[in-house]
């Protein structure tokens, strides 16, 4: 191809000094070229190179900077290149479902916001299945107990975090009240094909909820304190630890001075370096603890970040110490429906949107890719901010943030949702 | 580190198809795939080093690069070079492509990377009929798949969609394309032109083999004026090249 460069170069040179000739429809020599060629491959295989005149290596470079909706659009060699496993992958929606007539049998789908379509996890296998307490080996759905008939209007928790790529379910309970988890219940969408694998158990056992976060920085599985199967456990009520996906174990980190943080099933979230939580869901009085990773030590909450921590908080979850230098935190003000961002210079919390109809009640949210993502009050839709936009001029008014509502496949209602890397596919 | 003696020493480099040019040696060792052979003194030997998978004017383009990245870059502010290589790219998608594969096979990655970046930015700008009629890509949806495709984006994370209606199919942008294009093919059709002028020329002198086709360094051009620099090499080597006529 390149010995015959100069030539055709300058017998196309003529026709190409007329205007717009890359909209005729006479076909220039690279064309015929290009055609033939494909002719040829097609009669051999039905392959379609990606961009006619490039290798496929070098056009994966170049379609790599293009927003995924685009490339998602223009043929079907793109849009499997977008699912590749070569290829860098988009972020996306994925979430705990559980169903309206069977709320203890939990799903995972992931919604694809490219396709605008929601995806069911393929399930988690049979073995691993196994190794947890599920009441209908039968059934794909992780069993534990969401709704205890003794306890209509309270919601058990079941608590998963997304870290270091990974979604990872680490506490709940079964019918029995032990925990239905004695090892962490992991999915991994990328690289590779999607797979699940169970993670090590964690220190001083399994829990029936916890403190549970992603480390900043992307260090992975953050999980302290709680409530194993007996009721009063004073040392795993202040126990802390630490696990990346790529570790066998759980690596310990400094206790908590008391037992305090077990009464409910908390978020940690991890921003700067820290890991920050409360002992309360929710409103109410409460207390927080911070744990500083690079000191090693706990340090009391600052008390505008305490004052503030009125309802579900998440921060998005770099995947370095670069990304974390500038974290961000978001609290949903669930008695006033408010999303609200942490200044951490001034230690408060500055409202970015104002919805008490959609944020009312909000259960949990989770943060990525320049979105906050809330679980409406009842699981029934997900509210999507944009939280990215630049700063005003000074002096204007910043617009609202735009939002979308997502809303669950039929039937099913949403218990958490978390920020990854969408799945890889073969074809699509 | 351009500057120093022995990185200014000149290097000898021909092409498969008759091109020869003589370089500094930190441009020819820029390009990671002959560097050993640059190091190795190849380029100082009679005939020189055989500069594999690429042809004269393309490695003319690829040596202007490099001369301006790796020579002249310690003097020039980096607005300077991000305006050198936006005028650099300006050309015609075949010569982007025969720059791609040439910057591929001989391991310039800054430039690879470059050419890759141009390739999406003229992507970008463009509707998605617009991106297959210029990419020669065949439209595979039916008219009711891309309804579905096109209807308005609601969101995606990461990057905002900036038009309120979302990716557009439309050509809407004819006018604005056959502006630029215009522009673009008259600039290839002057690169081939001095291109072909410099055919010209080498058959005429036979093997001389010290021709220096503008890639020379220049003193005093370190005021950081890329347009002075390349306008002063145009005429400088119009000028070699009437001289040896």
């Amino acid at each position: 191809m390149a010995a015959s460069a100069t030539s055709s170069e300058s017998s196309s040179s003529s026709k190409r000094a007329r205007i717009g000739s890359h909209l005729d429809h006479e076909t220039p020599p690279r064309r015929k070229r290009a055609k033939e060629e494909e002719e040829e491959e097609e009669e051999e295989e039905e392959y379609q190179s990606l961009i006619p005149g490039l290798p496929d290596h070098l056009a994966q470079l170049c379609l790599a900077h293009l927003p995924p909706p685009l490339i998602f659009a223009v043929c079907r060699s793109w849009r499997r290149l977008l699912y590749a496993p070569s290829f860098p992958p988009f972020l996306s929606l994925y979430a705990l479902l559980y169903a309206d007539d069977e709320p203890n049998a939990v799903a995972f789908a992931c919604f694809d916001p490219v396709a605008a379509a929601w995806v069911d996890l393929p399930p988690p296998p049979t073995p691993l299945l196994q190794q947890l307490p599920n009441p209908n080996p039968n059934s794909p759905n992780l069993g534990v107990l969401i709704r205890h008939p003794s306890f209509l209007s309270r919601r058990l928790p079941l608590q998963s975090v997304a870290a270091a790529g990974h979604l990872a379910v680490l506490a709940g309970s079964t019918a029995e009240l032990l925990p239905a988890l004695p090892r962490p219940l992991v999915f991994r969408p990328h690289p590779g094909p999607p797979r699940w694998l169970l993670g090590p158990a964690p220190p001083l056992g399994p829990r029936r909820w916890c403190a549970a976060g992603a480390a900043p920085g992307g260090g992975g599985v953050f999980l302290a304190s709680g409530v194993g199967p007996r009721p009063h456990d004073p040392a795993l009520a202040r126990s802390a630890a630490l696990w990346h996906p790529r570790d066998g174990a759980w690596a310990p980190l400094p206790p908590l001075r008391d037992g305090r943080f077990s009464r409910d099933a908390a978020e940690a979230v991890g921003a700067r370096g820290k890991l920050c939580m409360v002992n309360l869901r929710g409103r109410g009085p409460k207390q927080g603890a911070v744990l500083d990773l690079r000191r090693r030590a706990w340090e009391p909450m600052p008390p505008g970040m305490l004052a503030g921590w009125s309802g579900p908080v998440a921060a998005a979850a770099g995947d370095d110490d670069d990304d974390d230098a500038e974290a961000a935190m978001y609290v949903v003000d669930e008695g006033a429906g408010a999303l609200r961002a942490y200044d951490w210079g001034g230690d408060r919390w500055e409202t970015l949107l104002d919805a008490p109809e959609l944020l009312r009640g909000a259960a949990q949210v989770a943060a990525g890719g320049g979105r906050v993502c809330v679980v409406t009050g009842c699981g029934g839709a997900v509210l999507v901010v944009d939280v990215s936009s630049s700063s005003p001029e000074p002096g204007t008014p910043t617009p609202p943030p735009r939002t979308w509502v997502v809303e669950p496949p039929p039937g099913k209602r949403v218990l958490a949702v978390h920020v990854l890397p969408r799945m890889g596919r073969p074809e699509s | 580190m351009a500057g120093s003696s022995k990185e200014m020493e000149k290097v000898l480099l021909r092409t498969a198809d008759g091109g020869s040019f003589v370089v500094s040696r930190c441009v020819a060792a820029a390009m990671v795939a002959i560097s050993c052979e640059v190091e190795a003194g190849e380029g100082e030997r009679e005939g020189g080093i055989l500069v594999p998978n690429v042809t004269r004017p393309v490695l003319a383009k690829i040596l202007r690069f490099l001369h301006i990245h790796v020579e002249m870059a310690p003097s020039l502010y980096p607005i300077t070079l991000e305006r050198f290589d936006k005028e650099f790219l300006n050309v015609s998608v075949d010569f982007l492509y025969h720059i791609l594969l040439a910057a591929y096979h001989l391991k310039i990655v800054s430039l690879r990377d470059l050419v890759c970046q141009k390739v999406a930015d003229m992507m970008k700008g463009k509707s998605i009929d617009e991106i297959r009629t210029t990419f020669n890509i065949p439209n595979e949806y039916t008219a009711e798949e891309m309804a579905k495709i096109t209807k308005k984006y609601p969101w995606i994370f990461d990057q905002q969609l900036d038009d309120e209606k979302g990716i557009s199919v439309e050509k809407d942008k004819n006018i604005e394309n056959e502006g630029t294009s215009k522009g673009k093919h008259k600039r290839t059709a002057d690169e081939l032109g001095s291109v072909e002028k410099d055919n010209h020329i080498e058959n005429k002198k036979g093997t001389n083999r010290e021709e220096e086709i503008h890639v020379e360094s220049k003193e005093g051009a370190s005021t950081g004026k890329d347009k002075q620099i390349e306008d002063k090499e145009e005429r400088e080597g119009a000028r070699r090249r009437r001289h040896s006529e």
